[in-house]
């Protein structure tokens, strides 16, 4: 270790008590992260990681540019990322070794939040824990590709496969895909079952007539529809039926769908994970002063901090701030200490009010209340119950538009009603705001041509943006591509082959 | 490596001094840049901006490249959003405002996929060095060398005076000795005058260097309108810079037309204008005469470069342009280029291209500011192969 990599060994040893100090009063609060490592980078590092998501993962130019991105940012000084922590058993996080100690202390106490929830949080549960040796081995075979078939190659394929890696279905049933053949029998079987199922008696008195009086069974219809349902995972089905693919494509579709659905979790929880590490980090560190073990005078220099993390955007939503401030509100409205105005504003409105409760913090209802929320919450969840009156007073929320104006862009407050804020959120989140996109037909005309269709959930797409990713979707699927969407209340179709985009 | 465990949790620091994956990646985008960059050429290149600005200047261009993004399918952008406010805000009030275009994102939308632009930042030096990387010079032919000064200094001389920051202490302290050996008798250091000092200074070098001339040819006659003119300007710019990125000493020649011919200045050149007819041949004619007066083929490498819209008075004139061409040709000239700025046929073009057989002859037409680059390519051919005619 140099000198210039890290300031003193006296450093390093101070971080080491503080981080002792850190798990033991986490524990008395009830915590329980994984195993965490942490491990001190320089800046670059940092950047680097933030822009991969997980160390290691496979190379790609978005990456380069993420990493540049975040690089001169810092450079020139207008964000600086303090924390990066990997879902992972063990868990891994990285803390900037440019950072003072202080600084340092509070972002382990908000990574343990972060871990404690990975581990505790049901919607983490399928997430593979051995992310990170998986990406590394991945990111390794990609490069062999690239030697084998060539980077453009490569990279092509690659950007067509990032291009939809949002579509995909996360839902823990669906993430094991079978082999074509395997699902084409289970469909088959599930297809008979269903056209019998649907069958209805003609009338309630025929089951008693007899054999002959029996009108003649129509035969089953015997062409299984592929998919059978509606089919959202549009990255495995394309993997499983797409004509052409090589073995390599294959395997990058799946490294780029595995990825997706690996970071699928923290994208649905981002407010309530960001929420619940920093409900954590203030009261440990609050604790850590309590209890003496902050270096004296250096309280001032993690207000500071948290008090820029949590700070209110007056344009878009800081998850740090939404997710404290509702599960501050929720632990205090179930021990009673609502403000008078808050509890009147729950009578008016029907909802009981909370006995005020003066026992030990540990054992408090409102903390048990949050660490259920921690068990099964997702932010749509989150929002969706407990979102209500009070608390968008307490942040002073509206909703805002945006206005063309002479010199730019003005946003202007539109709406302060808290159901209207409830819903605008809850809607924005909704497949975590990307278009729900499903494979209606993979075999559409007898053709082998794919159908897509979006899924109508009152927003309209980008048709830009869409009229773009077509042809990429084109050439995973190595056969015409077809989207159905609803433009202007009208439905439209609109079809990739290999002379480009057409509308019809 | 440095580890610290406690039951459940250590800390660790390693070497990452040599960690590079970021950067390397960082690489995989600036060749994808610089390939968008090259597909752009036909938009860039003949910007008005560009050609008007000044060579050689650092300053650096922003080219929005819409190629660097990776389209995703998303919502058609919502107008509207959540956010949170010091309570003073009531329904109407401005709570912030986002710069006319270009101005960037707005902040919150930064993490939705598809939202990405990218700008590319790059100097016209490098842009032009992307030009020239397509670009050849045909038939380039060893030429008598001309003797011309070049931008080499060199510190190759000493005098008594000259400026004291580039004195010469060694032959100084020689000077010095040696005076005082002839006037006490004794070769030591010290009572140094002003006669001692010897600074070194320098000469500017003369090397040989390839000539080259460039003679333009512009039909200013009342048929060439503003487009016509941008497209000319924008085309000689760019010849103008690949010849010198070529030469280290190309002359100009300009000359105007319509059915006489004139010699103007490069300000003229681009400016002039007239309502009357037009005769090729004149500027033909006159172009012919410069060579063998002015730039003989054996000490410049000449290129005549003719820019009309095809409109020429009489089939005679067409073929008086024919023949003046083929003499010029005759005379071991290295190119010509005819720059027809319509895409029509004309009976200029077809007499050209039916009684000129010569492949140093070379013909485009250009209908919009995107086919400048094309024309650009198709006169200075990289790929061209030469039968060594002529």
């Amino acid at each position: 270790m140099s000198k210039a990599e890290y300031d003193s060994k006296a450093e390093f040893r101070g971080l080491e008590t503080a981080l002792t100090h850190v798990w033991e009063i986490a524990g008395e609060f009830g915590l329980d992260p994984f195993f965490t490592c942490f491990e001190v980078v320089p800046a670059h590092i940092m950047y680097e990681l933030g822009a991969y998501g997980i160390p290691g993962a496979f190379s790609h130019w978005t990456r380069g540019r993420a990493y540049r991105q975040m690089k001169t940012e810092y450079d020139y000084g207008l964000s600086k990322i303090y924390e990066m922590v990997i879902n992972s058993d063990p868990s891994v996080a990285y803390l900037l070794e440019t950072n003072p100690p202080i600084v340092n202390t509070m972002v382990m106490a908000h990574v343990l939040g972060h871990t404690d929830f990975f581990k505790n949080n049901s919607l983490f549960a399928p997430t593979r824990k051995d992310m990170p040796d998986l990406a590394a081995l991945r990111g390794s075979r990609i490069s062999q590709y690239e030697q084998r078939e060539g980077a453009e190659e490569v990279e092509k394929f690659l950007d067509a496969a990032l291009s939809i890696a949002e579509h995909v279905d996360p839902d823990p049933r669906s993430v094991v895909r079978l082999p074509r053949d395997e699902q084409m029998r289970v469909w088959r079987e599930q297809f008979m079952r269903e056209q019998l199922r649907d069958r209805q008696p003609r009338d309630e008195y025929e089951d008693l007539s007899g054999e002959e009086e029996k009108p003649e069974e129509e035969p089953l219809a015997t062409r299984v529809p592929v998919p059978l349902h509606p089919e959202k995972d549009v990255l495995g089905f394309i993997n499983g039926f797409a004509p052409y693919l090589s073995d390599w494509q294959r395997d990058i579709i799946d490294i780029v769908r595995e990825e997706s659905i690996y970071f699928w979790p923290q994208r649905r929880t981002k407010i309530i994970n960001e929420g619940w590490a920093s409900f954590w980090h203030k009261r440990i560190m609050r604790e850590m002063a309590e209890r003496g073990y902050l270096p004296q005078g250096e309280d001032v220099e993690w207000w500071r901090l948290h008090a820029g993390v949590v700070a209110p955007r007056k344009v878009g939503l800081n998850p740090y701030h939404f997710g404290l401030n509702m599960l501050e509100y929720l632990e205090e409205y179930h021990n009673g200490q609502l403000t008078t105005e808050e509890n009147r504003w729950l009578e008016n409105n029907g909802v009981p009010v909370c006995p005020k409760y003066t026992g030990p913090y540990q054992e408090s209802p409102g903390l048990k209340e949050v660490y259920r929320l921690r068990e099964y919450c997702d932010d749509q969840a989150m929002i969706r119950n407990y979102f209500d009156g009070n608390v968008a007073a307490r942040m002073n929320m509206y909703i805002y538009t945006q206005e063309e104006a002479d010199d730019g862009i003005n946003y202007v407050v539109v709406e302060k009603g808290w159901e209207q804020i409830r819903d605008q959120l809850a809607g924005s989140l909704t497949n975590c705001g990307f278009p729900y996109i499903v494979v209606e037909d993979g075999d559409y005309k007898g053709r082998q041509e794919l159908y897509l269709s979006h899924v109508f959930e009152g927003g309209e797409l980008d048709i830009e943006y869409l009229n773009k990713t077509l042809p990429y979707i084109y050439h995973l699927w190595g056969r015409p591509v077809h989207l159905e969407t609803i433009v202007g209340e009208e439905k439209k179709v609109f079809s990739c082959n290999e002379n480009g985009v057409a509308e019809d | 490596m440095f580890v610290f465990e406690s039951g459940r949790s250590f800390i660790s620091q390693q070497d990452w001094s040599l960690h590079r994956k970021g950067p390397a990646d960082e690489e995989r985008l600036n060749e994808k840049v610089k390939k968008a960059i090259k597909n752009n050429l036909p938009g860039i290149i003949s910007d008005g901006t560009i050609i008007s600005a000044d060579p050689n200047s650092k300053k650096t261009i922003r080219v929005p490249l819409r190629a660097i993004e990776l389209p995703h399918i998303i919502r058609a952008r919502d107008k509207d959003g959540v956010g949170s406010g010091d309570g003073s805000e009531e329904e109407g009030d401005v709570i912030a405002t986002r710069p006319g275009e270009g101005g960037g994102k707005g902040s919150g939308a930064g993490d939705e996929p598809g939202s990405e632009s990218f700008e590319a930042e790059l100097t016209i030096e490098e842009l032009q060095q992307l030009v020239f990387d397509d670009l050849g010079l045909p038939d380039l032919k060893p030429k008598a060398k001309k003797v011309m000064a070049s931008d080499e200094i060199r510190f190759d001389d000493i005098r008594k005076k000259r400026t004291a920051t580039n004195l010469d202490l060694r032959r100084t302290i020689e000077a010095n000795m040696k005076r005082n050996a002839i006037q006490r008798g004794k070769a030591v250091i010290g009572n140094i005058e002003q006669d001692d000092y010897r600074v070194r200074t320098w000469n500017i070098k003369e090397r040989e260097t390839e000539a080259a001339v460039l003679i333009m040819m512009r039909d200013i006659s009342g048929s060439m309108g503003d487009f016509e003119n941008y497209i000319v300007r924008s085309f000689c710019w760019w010849t103008m810079l690949f010849l010198k990125s070529k030469f280290p000493h190309v002359e100009l020649v300009f000359i105007v037309h319509d059915t006489t011919a004139e010699k103007v200045t490069e300000e003229e050149f681009f400016n002039r204008a007239s309502s009357g007819g037009t005769a090729c041949s004149s500027a033909n004619q006159m172009a012919l005469d410069c060579i063998t007066t002015d730039f003989p083929t054996n000490l410049y490498n000449v290129y005549p470069l003719h820019f009309s819209d095809g409109d020429n008075f009489g089939d005679d004139d067409d073929l008086k342009c024919v023949e003046l061409v083929n003499a010029m040709l005759e005379l071991g000239i290295n190119q010509y280029a005819f720059v027809q700025i319509a895409k029509a046929k004309s009976d200029l073009l077809e007499a050209y291209r039916t009684f000129i057989d010569d492949d140093r002859f070379s013909s485009v037409t250009i209908e919009s500011k995107e086919e400048i680059w094309g024309a650009l390519q198709a006169v200075f051919d990289k790929d061209r192969e030469y039968s060594g005619k002529g």
